[in-house]
């Protein structure tokens, strides 16, 4: 069934071409993509192949740019990982609310581990995970962010000024 | 020290054989929560000491505390030590609120139960055994009764 599901993409979009990787049977990873590549692929994923399940999504900074990488499962054993590259200057991804709206807690933590920001999520929803009082704008989940330079009693984040 | 009435005697007669605790997870991945109950019930019973679970620490004398302190129940575990009663005690579960454990040095953890409050007895383990935290409460209730025997001779 994978050998299909890998066919219709590279038929459906030609650009795939050598981004497709199946780990082992019923994993299949597309190497990241720009989001014009991007959300064409991944609502031909969902409409068309028929993964409909949104199983998690995980952010990664990858150092120069960062990624989210969304599982989707078939509702059976296979997943499909399609990975959505943005850039670090300018992390600004959409929410994928209004089709899976049980993604609020994944991408609040892209916001406030990372610093991603996500457009089309609720108002009003809290900071997650983080504490309260954390220092805006300090994403510990990213490289450069060093836990050294956090003082945990005042909850201040100074790293030294010739970095 | 001035000696004791027969009143004040009663009362620490009482407290030691009926210390009341509230249970606390300041940050435990539930392994220590559920040895502390599997403590409570009947397998271990500790019920039969005079050991009861309350809901709220103003009926406590006990604090049993499970988990590193993150920075988000740090201020919260602040808040109920204070509103216990004097005299209060403060029991650390598991390796992690003995020490921070391995999460010691995360960006999210202040550290060990004794950041943040005094610790009366640690029990380490990951988890720790129903058995080590009666024997923690025994040697608590031991060095009470005896540190209010020095007092009354």
């Amino acid at each position: 069934m994978t050998d299909n599901v890998q066919g219709s993409l590279l038929a459906k979009f030609p650009y795939l071409e050598s981004k497709i990787k199946e780990q082992r049977q019923g994993r299949i990873f597309l190497d990241p993509l720009q989001k014009e590549q991007f959300w064409p692929v991944f609502d031909y994923i969902i409409d068309e192949l028929g993964y409909k399940d949104f199983h998690m999504l995980v952010g990664r900074d990858s150092g120069e740019t960062m990624h989210v990488i969304y599982l989707l499962t078939d509702g059976g054993a296979n997943m499909l990982c399609p990975k959505l590259e943005v850039e670090k200057e300018n992390p600004v991804i959409r929410s994928i609310y209004s089709r899976f709206s049980n993604c609020t807690w994944h991408e609040l933590e892209l916001v406030d581990l990372l610093g991603f920001v996500v457009e089309g999520l609720p108002e009003g929803l809290p900071n997650y995970p983080l504490p309260d009082g954390w220092p805006k704008g300090s994403h510990p989940l990213r490289k450069d962010w060093k836990v050294e330079y956090f003082n945990k009693e005042t909850l201040t984040y100074n790293p030294p000024s010739d970095i | 020290m001035a000696k004791r009435n027969i009143i004040e005697k009663a009362i620490d007669w009482s407290r030691r054989k009926s210390p009341w605790i509230i249970h606390f997870n300041a940050g435990a991945c539930n392994g220590c929560d559920i040895e502390v109950v599997d403590a409570l019930t009947p397998r271990y019973d500790v019920e039969r000491f005079g050991m009861l679970l309350k809901g709220t620490p103003r009926h406590a004398d006990v604090l049993v505390c499970t988990g590193a302190v993150t920075l988000q129940t740090r201020d919260r575990l602040k808040r109920i030590y204070e509103q216990m009663p004097e005299p209060k005690f403060v029991l650390a579960v598991g390796t992690c609120a003995c020490s921070g454990g391995i999460f010691e040095d995360c960006y999210c953890v202040s550290g060990g139960m004794d950041t943040v409050v005094p610790v009366s007895a640690y029990i380490p383990g990951c988890a720790a055994r129903p058995e080590a935290i009666l024997d923690a409460v025994v040697k608590l209730l031991t060095s009470l009764e005896k540190s209010q025997k020095a007092i009354d001779n």
